[in-house]
């Protein structure tokens, strides 16, 4: 395959690149057991891809969350409204999303990014304005949108951050998730309307502190099944999540630390209470307002062991946490700062392990 | 396994189930029918076998035999069987009544089971048999859900049993390689359960030497299935089973023959005689029940879920119900879809073909050969639900659907059946306390400080939470309002009234006792609040009244839920009052100092320290707001030796708050005077502070907050004194009118002989004691103020014209 020397160099290869081979194994596996049209894979195998084998099977796990989530989210793709992922910012929606692209249809690179900018040429196509005046409005002057090639092609197309985009562009969705149709005024033969193939439909994003930004119409909304990526649920879960990615980006940065375990335990354990606005023996607390996803949690570890390393003894403490809690989860909302110094006053301060009471006593650093 | 098991020519026959599944039923049902068996042995409590003839009455389902016992200790245990239609314990009875078979339980009897222990979990006083514990618990079941792919265990069992049933031969065999495998990997059984066993080994062996030829069917849990038939196949008669008939009770063995039909055989288990003695009370009846409560159960407690779908799905394939070709789901679809647009949410046709599209497609990939439970819960789930879904927050479709699931099925016991439990221990408590109504009115005088009036007053209470009509309070002390707490009396008016017995057994779903009928009663009510701690502290109150201030888990969790979830400061305030009330004060509901109180009083604590701290501005509420304030400090100062409460947390947050440059003068001088009767401050601090506040129109409202909370040592600290005056000399006569309302209001906190030793605090410092007292006003303040108002405009017009040199006064 061609690809093979671009994988090498290529700073983040696409889903469908990297995990090339396991495609191909369950395309191999599944035959030709009978699949939506225009799908590469059974909805089982893309079930199957996503969630991996249980020990030591030839697929590797690729997303934690629950399996019903996923058969709803995968079913939703084959049925004629779109999908649309919500949750809160670093929950893997995007993630998600390539990986459903990369399994069914093999390409996770038809990807539309929403942002208050976007316009009509970025999402459907534009021209090539030399091409355009030499021949007019043929189908070679034609520049292709990501939502143009997934329908002309029978391919998902990602939508990126969907609520980023004013009302109007949105809208453009409605009438190519109803009808399946684009219409291409300026041009005049055959190429008037592009009906899009099987196989194609939309996986968008949005994530829930952006929402009411741009609120999407309800007629749009009827267009998408809607689903919840939740934070991670299970602490264990995360912990491992937590403590292999800080320990990836920390040996990428060449600083020799690593987040000893009891300090991913103490990051990982504040995240989810907080998060969650309960305490792991039950008790209920405010949640603060401030992303807490996973990502964030990983990006802490990491800001800790960098301060560690350059301005500390070398190994990470609770103060290093404490300090990078504050800068780069909390930012600047003064609520979420009261609630975290009453999270250190009642739930931390009560617990008697000698590394929860270091953690309480760095609390000094909070301001 | 031994193959053995699976014969169904033998002479006793084993038939696994899990309870309330309708496959099983079914297959209880055609396997008896088909078998026509001498004899049906069913999991069950044997020390009903004498009262089966009441099972054949044409009931209402869902029903319960429920079972107590008063342990010697005092404490009473108690257990419900329920039955649905679709139960396969019913089915057999059923049955074996259509078909002229006789039928019996074979279970130890529950007062036999509380004696060995462990077998009610703990804290919960009521158990539920039927429950799926073994099953949960299993480390097999999880195995094989990852194995199968699927999510847990309910889910599992619908895809190997219930959504495309096997013939009844291969759907026992399979259940029966299902259940010995779940056994196998869970071993060391527990006691309890071979004590159980053996138990109902011996019954089936005296039924197998009644009835040597005809077979025996033997209808359990599926978990004992494999156990009995190795007791009773290997003839080990050996064990505590036994032993339990050598030591005879001295009740008398009634007849089991009273449940059979004409014509058979009785059949003599010698059920009251085979299990040990019991010491105590203890009775057994049949009682209504609900789906609700069939499905609120969790934990190992917990049986299938959602009632109602199964209920759909048992009628959709019962031969004997009207042909029915809408696909259960279809039926459970509709009833969703009402509930929705009574709720007023919009759901179309598109919708609903979206829903069905979804689901369909679901149960495809999940390999379900209809649309299941599941599959119906993920469709409407994804195709309706445009919100973010947070983890355990409610959702008006989800609850729309979960309510639709759990069906609205409240079982009525057929005319002629015995009183249920309820009804019975109200009428004995009433006879008991000599408070059965009449038919001509009568009044009732309770004085609370005697035990036997208290205890009789507990009884109306009880009565009053359950709304029984003919039984109504119409004078007393008030513990809510805590107004008059001197006369601590009550009145009940008492006047025997129709609805009474009727309500009685209607009420009888609630419990079987009065105290924990009307907890109950009591928790469901809580149930409907969202977060209110005024709700959740009046509601133990009333439970403190009642005399059950010992919860149920599920009701204290309740209560502990709306305490935390409170998010008004004001309505917190008023139930710490409730609770510091209970905890510290009472004198007649036996609660001060109780565990239970003093943790729902510690949760309102630190709710309550935490809210104050969040307090935005509360303009026109200070006074309320300092009787909060005062009500949290005097808990801690209260409780603070007998419970957990964090002093650094209270005094943190008064500091924050008190130094809260946005916070509103009032709420931060009440923080202040909180910290200075703590003893957290000094007064010099607080004398420094104050001059953060020199401006005339903040100065009332900081003194307002700081003397609502330290009333008492401010009168007797004269460099606090000292300096308030200071800073009001200091004033021109206009800011002095601007300061003037609310330094009054301030003031007002204080009684006139507080005030009085105000004023002499204040001339022996400037060492003008012989001024006092001060002579009184000859008209009001407010006059006086008006003169000074008007003198104040008069000067400054003399002033602006120089008649006057604008010398003062």
């Amino acid at each position: 395959m061609t690809t093979a020397p671009a994988l090498e160099s290529v700073q983040r290869p696409a889903a469908e690149l990297l995990y090339a081979e396991e495609l191909d194994l369950l395309a191999r596996e599944e035959g030709d057991a009978p699949k939506p049209g225009g799908w590469k894979l059974t909805p089982r195998s893309v079930l199957r891809f996503i969630l991996g084998d249980a020990e030591g099977g030839p697929i590797c796990p690729k997303f934690v969350g629950s399996r019903s989530l996923l058969e709803r989210c995968i079913v939703a793709l084959a049925t004629n409204r779109g999908l649309m992922l919500i949750g809160e910012p670093g929950t893997a929606k995007s993630y998600l999303s390539e990986l459903l692209a990369a399994a069914i249809s093999g390409d996770s690179t038809l990807i539309i990014q929403g942002s208050a900018g976007t316009t009509e040429d970025n999402i459907k196509y534009g021209w090539n304005y030399a091409l355009l005046l030499a021949e007019g409005p043929t189908e070679r002057a034609l520049v292709p949108a990501p939502l143009y090639r997934g329908m002309k092609e029978g391919k998902l197309v990602r939508f990126e951050e969907l609520t980023r985009c004013p009302l109007e562009i949105q809208d453009i969705l409605l009438s190519v998730l109803s009808d399946r149709v684009m219409p291409i005024p300026e041009r005049s033969d055959e190429g008037r309307t592009l009906y899009a193939q099987v196989g194609f439909n939309v996986v968008a994003t949005a994530n829930t502190r952006d929402r009411g930004v741009n609120e999407m119409s309800a007629a749009l909304k009827r267009r998408f099944n809607f689903e919840t990526i939740p934070p991670i649920a299970d602490i264990a879960q995360e912990m491992a999540l937590v403590q292999r990615e800080t320990d990836r980006l920390l040996a990428r940065a060449s600083i020799p630390t690593a987040l000893r375990p009891e300090m991913t335990e103490l990051l990982v354990t504040t995240f989810h209470e907080l998060r969650a606005g309960k305490t792991a023996d039950g008790k209920a607390m405010e949640p603060l307002s401030a992303v807490l996803s996973t990502a964030e949690a990983v990006s802490v570890g990491y800001a800790a062991g960098l301060h560690a390393y350059y301005y500390g003894g070398g190994e990470v403490q609770p103060e290093h946490l404490v300090h990078s809690l504050l800068g780069s989860a909390i930012k600047d909302s003064p609520d979420d700062l009261q609630k975290l110094h009453h999270y250190f006053n009642h739930v931390v301060q009560a617990r008697r392990a000698p590394i929860w009471q270091s953690y309480y006593e760095a609390r000094r650093h909070l301001l | 396994m031994n193959p053995g098991i699976l014969d169904l020519s033998g002479p006793v026959v084993f038939v696994p189930v899990r309870h309330h599944s309708p496959a099983c039923a079914h297959m209880v049902r055609d396997l008896a029918a088909q078998l026509r068996p001498a004899v049906i042995l069913i999991e069950g409590p044997s020390d009903f076998n004498a009262r089966l003839n009441e099972l054949t009455l044409p009931h209402r389902l869902p029903i319960a035999i429920y079972s107590y016992v008063r342990r010697a200790d005092g404490e009473r245990r108690g257990a419900y069987y329920p039955f649905c239609r679709y139960s396969p314990e019913w089915q057999a009875i059923r049955t074996a009544q259509a078909l002229g078979i006789p039928f019996a339980f074979i279970d130890l009897p529950w007062a036999a089971m509380v004696e060995t222990g462990a077998e009610t979990p703990e804290e919960e006083l009521t158990a539920q048999r039927y429950a799926d514990g073994e099953l949960r618990r299993s480390g097999y079941v999880a195995a094989l859900c990852r194995k199968l792919g699927v999510e847990e265990f309910d889910a599992l069992w619908d895809t190997l049993f219930e959504i495309n049933p096997d013939p009844p031969a291969a759907l026992r065999e399979r259940c029966h390689h299902f259940c010995y495998a779940i056994r196998e990997a869970d071993a060391p059984i527990p006691a309890s359960d071979l004590r159980r066993e053996a138990f109902m080994a011996s019954q089936i062996r005296k039924a197998l030497a009644q009835y040597g030829n005809g077979p025996v069917l033997v209808v359990t849990g599926g978990f004992h299935s494999h156990a009995l038939y190795e007791r009773v196949m290997d003839g080990a008669v050996e064990d505590e089973a036994e032993a339990f008939s050598t030591s005879l009770s001295a009740l008398p063995a009634q007849g089991a023959a009273s449940g059979m039909q004409s014509g058979s055989p009785p059949l003599e288990l010698g059920e009251e005689a085979s299990f040990p003695s019991v010491e105590g009370e203890r009775g057994i009846a049949l009682t209504p029940y609900t789906y609700e409560r069939l499905d609120s159960l969790t934990g190992y407690e917990a049986g299938m879920p959602s009632p109602g779908f199964y209920d759909a799905a048992w009628q959709q394939r019962d031969p004997d119900s009207a042909p029915n070709v809408t696909a259960t789901y279809r039926a459970l679809l509709v009833d969703v879809t009402r509930a929705l647009r009574e709720r007023k949410q919009a759901v179309s046709a598109a919708d609903l073909i979206a829903v069905e599209t979804m689901a369909r497609g679901l149960a495809t990939l999940r390999g379900h050969a209809e649309v299941w439970r599941t599959d119906l819960i993920d469709g409407l789930r994804a195709a309706l639900v445009k919100d973010e879904l947070a983890l355990g927050e409610p959702h008006p479709f989800l609850d729309a659907l979960y309510a639709a699931l759990r069906g609205r099925a409240r079982g009525v016991l057929a005319e002629g059946t015995p009183l249920p439990p309820l009804a019975r221990d109200i009428l004995n408590r009433l006879e008991q306390h000599d408070l059965v109504a009449e038919n001509a009115e009568r009044s009732v005088e309770l004085d609370l400080r005697k035990p036997e009036d208290r205890e009789r007053s507990r009884v109306l209470h009880g009565l009053r939470l359950l709304q029984l009509p003919g039984y109504r309070r119409s004078a007393g002390v008030d513990f809510a309002a805590r107004d008059d707490l001197s006369r601590l009396t009550e009145t009940w008016t008492l006047r025997w009234t129709p609805g009474f017995d009727g309500g009685c057994i209607e009420a009888a779903l609630y419990g079987p006792t009065l105290p924990d009928a009307a907890s109950a009663c009591l928790a469901e009510r809580a149930g409907r609040e969202e977060r209110d701690a005024e709700v959740a502290a009046l509601a133990l109150l009333d439970a403190c009244m009642i005399g059950a201030v010992h919860l149920t888990g599920p009701f204290r969790a309740r209560l502990v839920e709306l305490v935390r979830g409170e998010s008004d400061f004001f309505r917190l305030a008023r139930a710490l009052g409730h609770l510091l009330y209970l905890y510290r004060y009472d004198e007649v509901l036996d609660v001060a100092a109780d565990a239970e109180v003093g943790a729902l009083l510690t949760e309102a604590f630190e709710r309550g320290v935490w809210l104050f701290e969040g307090l935005g501005r509360t303009e026109g509420r200070e006074r309320e707001l300092g009787l909060g304030l005062r009500t949290l400090v005097e808990t801690f100062e209260r409780c603070a030796g007998r419970l957990p409460l964090s002093r650094t947390g209270l005094v943190e947050a008064l500091q924050r708050t008190s130094a809260a440059v946005a916070q509103s003068p009032f709420t931060r001088g009440a923080a202040a005077g909180a910290l200075w009767s703590l003893g957290e401050a000094e007064t010099e601090s607080l004398t420094a502070q104050m001059t953060g506040f020199a401006d005339p129109e903040r100065l009332g409202d900081y003194l307002a907050g700081l003397f609502a909370l330290a009333r008492e040592a401010a009168q007797r600290q004269p460099e606090l004194v000292l300096r308030i005056d200071d800073l009001l000399m200091g004033y021109d006569d206009e800011a002095f009118l601007r300061a003037l309302p609310p330094l009054r209001l301030a003031f007002s906190f204080f009684a006139p002989r507080e005030k009085h030793y105000l004023a002499r605090t204040l001339l022996e410092a400037r060492g003008e004691a012989e001024a006092a007292p001060l002579p009184a006003l000859e008209v009001d303040a407010e006059m006086a103020a008006r003169a000074l108002a008007w003198e104040v405009r008069l000067f400054a017009t003399l002033t602006a014209y120089s008649i006057r040199g604008g010398d003062r006064r």
